[in-house]
């Protein structure tokens, strides 16, 4: 009796619980096109000056060049706010231990992404 | 048995755990939903050597991400990295062997058919008209293993010297000039001594663009660093100097009067190490030895007013980078192709190295001329395993009789086996390829692997011609400008199909694992060299002709490491299995397991060479236990290194009154070489969807050219037309094209020079001088331009 007792207990506690323990980098939303279609034209066509542009001219992506297309994609496989797995793809190690409910920009704004740079390479 | 107190606790801390949001399991233990699993890896672009991780799921890789362990980029990628796997599964990619037929169209065949029709008209060739009429242009591009499979295959199986790659068009300066500085090809220190630097001379590289991600880590040298001093010395005033404290602009082919210049300042003002000179280097002209007033002597005409009139250089600014070099240091000099691609690459590679050696500015973190590798395996596959038509195993000479005897007996090839006669290097190779009966063409045949010359040798119509007459097989993942004058297509695997080893700019080598299949029938480049050795009778030779590319892979890394153990390049200390492990690879020399790899040579500590006893006693070195700094692969076994004196000469071409401009071709951070690739690539096809010409507003006035008008830029070889773009970015008389767009209107090395420089053979694809005209106003472009049909004739 006692052993179902804990038993018991113990399924309860797993159920609360199993999603933590498997933490898992949410799959992309579903993806949305780009709003107006770009024809020829580049994201700078239309988005430069504007303020999300200049925010990250001046950011470190800006300065190393890590384009909108990059995070954004291009017409086809635009995302307007790209999913952690984007990020994931330089910041693996920042986003594998993400806090569960947050996601990269909860604290580290479009475009600027200022907050908590870390300079680590004296690995 | 747990205690039911226990349990009741253990349970309430993880649902406490849950609540606050905490995660308690590893980074190691993360999941992710869209991948099944990760398989190590480095990317398939620049000599960077960034690390990454492929995701994989049912199959596919559909994911990519940095490894953050990887000491080159940690765990940063760029936007060709980061996009790169998009290729894999384009429509286009070739997935079975094709022979042209005589309509002039592809027909598919079997691997056998074609592959018996290839070593059938190879062996012909090399019985009607020599061992020496089948080449072999191979790629920085291919697996290490790969190359070194061709080359032992033609050097010791055809007794042939007819073996060039294309590192031939890109490093072959920089290889010389470490050669005749320091007696041994590749840098002296590694990426990290960025982080230790407080000067950085930047010069004839693009390196926000060209090796983006270490970029990044200069930035952020300087970000944190803000006292740390960046100099940019080239013509243009690209991304990479905005983070400058001073640009030293030189128009094409004059910075060699820079370097004297910042060398006569330095002297002068008394900020040389002349401890420094004495101890571990000697003055020289390549011939004579002489006195150091000899030197100060011949540097005495590069004052900065005369230079300044040769360079427009302002003379106050290389004052002042003469100073921040000698004084500001440690200094690292970093550069690339504006170096080397030009007919006086080897002495422009060699002034730097002098800037450095009598500023003593060698041979402690921080302190460093680094030469950026532009190919992602041109050091680990080419230079390393000597792939190249002057070389063996070890960058070694085949002019070197003990060291042909010593590739003979690992071999198992008997003595006299390899030609000490080097074959022709890449310009003269495609020069003397042709038709079977033109008697002033010697190379009938040719394998093209992992490269595309139809696009990426300079002048390039003189040599379309030759590669459509002659016999050419080309191996290759898509349709290319060489695909289409092949006679046999052969289907390659991209690198995460096959797996194999990549050797970056920083002599260290990694493994990237093979992570799923290859479309169709296509094979990685090794099992077709060894289907080719086997068809030729040499399967002893080559025994690795397995399917499985990771058990050949591992043979032929076995069969590399042993021949090159006892050498200062060695790897005998990385097995197969140690590479595939190593999160971050390993950088020679490294002679046993128990080795780290060395971050920094020709110092005692840091270099295991100082204490190798199989090196010391093959090559006769002899290393005097007071040194701490030993130069010990100098040709005069002496352990210094060598100041040049190198007269000043301009490019090859320059600027007169029918050609008046400079022209100087380069770069995109977006495209990859001729974007055979990268123009597949959605996202970044649409950022830079064709080519260009930069041109500075005070030309565009003279000649009414606004921004878009349609430009047409002439040589005396060839012509482009391109859209203009008006940017104060260069000085006034220099034009600027990047070389990716394959389209035949804008395919500039039709334009540049195929002058070489005497001591590497590297071509001038820097300077050319060209005239201008507007075309018309604004058109609407073919943009976007690949190659989808193999049947689409070279047009």
């Amino acid at each position: 009796m006692k052993f179902s007792k804990y038993l018991f207990l113990f399924l309860i506690v797993f159920v609360l619980t199993a999603p933590v323990f498997s933490k898992t980098v949410k799959a992309p939303p579903k993806k949305s096109v780009h709003p107006v279609p770009m024809e020829d034209g580049n994201c700078e066509s239309c988005h430069e000056g504007s303020k999300q542009y200049e925010q990250w001219k001046s950011s470190a992506h800006g300065l190393i060049l890590v384009k909108c297309e990059v995070c954004h994609g291009e017409e086809k496989t635009f995302q307007k706010t790209p999913p952690d797995t984007v990020c994931r793809g330089c910041h693996a190690d920042q986003t594998a231990t993400m806090p569960a409910g947050k996601t990269c920009v909860t604290c580290h704004p479009a475009h600027t992404f200022n907050v908590h740079k870390s300079v680590n390479y004296n690995k | 048995m747990i205690s039911r107190r226990d349990f009741i606790k253990l349970s309430a801390a993880v649902a406490t755990a849950a609540a606050a949001g905490i995660n308690l399991s590893s980074k190691a233990e993360a999941k992710d939903a869209d991948v099944d699993r990760w398989v190590k890896g480095t990317c398939r672009f620049c000599g960077t050597g960034c690390g990454v991780y492929l995701g994989v799921k049912n199959d596919k890789v559909v994911a990519i991400k940095g490894n953050p362990e990887a000491k080159t980029n940690f765990g940063f990628l760029c936007v060709k990295g980061f996009l790169a796997y998009k290729v894999m599964y384009h429509p286009d990619r070739l997935k079975y062997p094709m022979i042209r037929q005589s309509d002039g169209k592809f027909k598919r065949v079997s691997w056998d058919e074609a592959l018996n029709y290839v070593t059938e008209k190879f062996k012909y060739f090399h019985q009607k008209y020599g061992k020496d009429s089948v080449a072999y242009y191979g790629s920085g591009q291919a697996m290490t293993e790969e190359t070194y499979t061709f080359n032992k295959l033609w050097k010791a199986g055809f007794r042939s010297n007819m073996v060039e790659g294309n590192p031939r068009l890109c490093m072959a300066s920089a290889v010389a000039g470490y050669i005749t500085t320091y007696g041994s090809d590749e840098p002296i220190g590694s990426y990290s001594d960025i982080e230790h630097a407080k000067c950085l001379f930047i010069v004839g590289s693009n390196t926000s663009e060209a090796h983006p991600i270490i970029f990044r880590r200069i930035m952020r040298r300087k970000m944190s660093n803000p006292d740390v001093k960046v100099i940019v010395c080239e013509p243009r005033k690209t991304n990479t100097s905005k983070i400058a404290d001073l640009w030293l602009p030189v128009d094409p082919g004059t910075d060699l009067a820079v370097f004297h210049c910042m060398a006569r300042e330095i002297i002068k003002n008394g900020w040389h190490d002349k401890r420094f000179i004495d101890e571990h280097t000697r003055i020289t002209d390549g011939e004579k030895v002489y006195e150091f007033n000899h030197y100060v002597q011949f540097l005495e005409q590069f004052t900065p007013e005369a230079v300044e009139k040769i360079t427009r250089c302002p003379a106050e600014n290389i004052k002042k980078a003469a100073e921040w070099f000698a004084k500001h240091g440690p200094t690292m000099s970093l550069w690339c192709m504006g170096l080397n691609q030009r007919t006086r690459g080897v002495w422009a590679n060699n002034l730097v190295h002098n800037l450095h050696l009598i500023t003593g500015q060698i041979g402690y973190p921080g302190a460093e001329p680094f030469s950026l590798t532009g190919q992602p395996n041109a050091c680990g596959g080419v230079r390393e395993t000597g792939a190249l038509c002057h070389l063996l195993p070890g960058t070694k000479p085949v002019a070197d009789p003990k060291w042909r005897a010593h590739c003979e007996k690992e071999w198992g090839v008997p003595e006299g086996t390899i030609d000490p006669k080097p074959g022709f290097h890449t310009v003269k190779m495609f020069e003397s390829l042709g038709a079977e009966n033109d008697t002033t063409k010697p190379i009938k045949a040719m394998l093209v692997c992992t490269t595309n010359p139809a696009q990426s040798l300079p002048n390039a119509h003189k040599y379309i011609k030759n590669m459509k007459d002659a016999f050419l097989v080309v191996l290759d993942i898509f349709p290319t400008r060489t695909t289409q004058l092949a006679d046999v297509i052969l289907p390659a695997a991209f690198i995460y199909e096959k797996g194999g080893v990549y050797g970056c700019s920083e002599r260290r080598s990694q493994h990237t694992d093979k992570a799923v299949n290859p479309p169709g029938e296509a094979k990685p480049d090794i099992w077709i060299a060894a289907q080719i050795a086997k068809r030729m009778g040499l399967e002893k030779l080559i025994p690795w002709n397995m399917d499985d590319p990771q058990k050949a892979n591992a043979l032929a890394w076995a069969d590399y490491t042993r021949v090159t153990k006892d050498t200062d390049h060695t790897f005998a200390g990385v097995s197969y299995e140690r590479i595939k492990k190593e999160k971050a690879g390993v950088q020679w020399p490294c002679p046993s397991p128990d080795h780290p790899g060395t971050v920094r040579r020709y110092v005692r500590g840091s270099d295991p060479m100082f204490d190798h006893q199989g090196f010391l006693e093959k090559f006769g070195k002899k290393i005097p236990s007071d040194k701490k700094i030993y130069f010990y692969m100098d040709a005069k076994n002496e352990g210094k290194a060598n100041i040049f004196l190198r007269p000043y000469k301009p490019a090859a071409e320059n600027p007169d009154q029918e050609y008046p401009f400079f022209l100087t071709t380069g770069r995109v951070i977006e495209h990859w070489h001729t974007s055979t690739m990268t123009m597949r690539i959605p996202e970044i096809s649409r950022a830079q969807p064709y080519s260009f010409v930069e041109i500075h507003p005070e030309d565009a006035k003279k000649y009414g050219i606004t921004n878009g008008d349609m430009v047409e830029v002439a040589s005396r070889r060839g012509k482009v037309t391109l859209p203009a773009v008006v940017t104060q970015k260069s000085l006034p008389g220099i034009l600027f094209i990047p070389w990716y767009d394959q389209h035949v209107d804008r395919m500039v090395n039709f334009v540049c020079n195929d002058a070489v420089d005497p001591g590497s053979f590297e071509p001038e694809y820097k300077v050319a001088a060209v005239k201008i005209r507007k075309v018309s106003g604004p058109v609407k472009l073919k943009d976007k331009y690949i190659i989808s049909d193999v049947n689409e004739k070279f047009v």
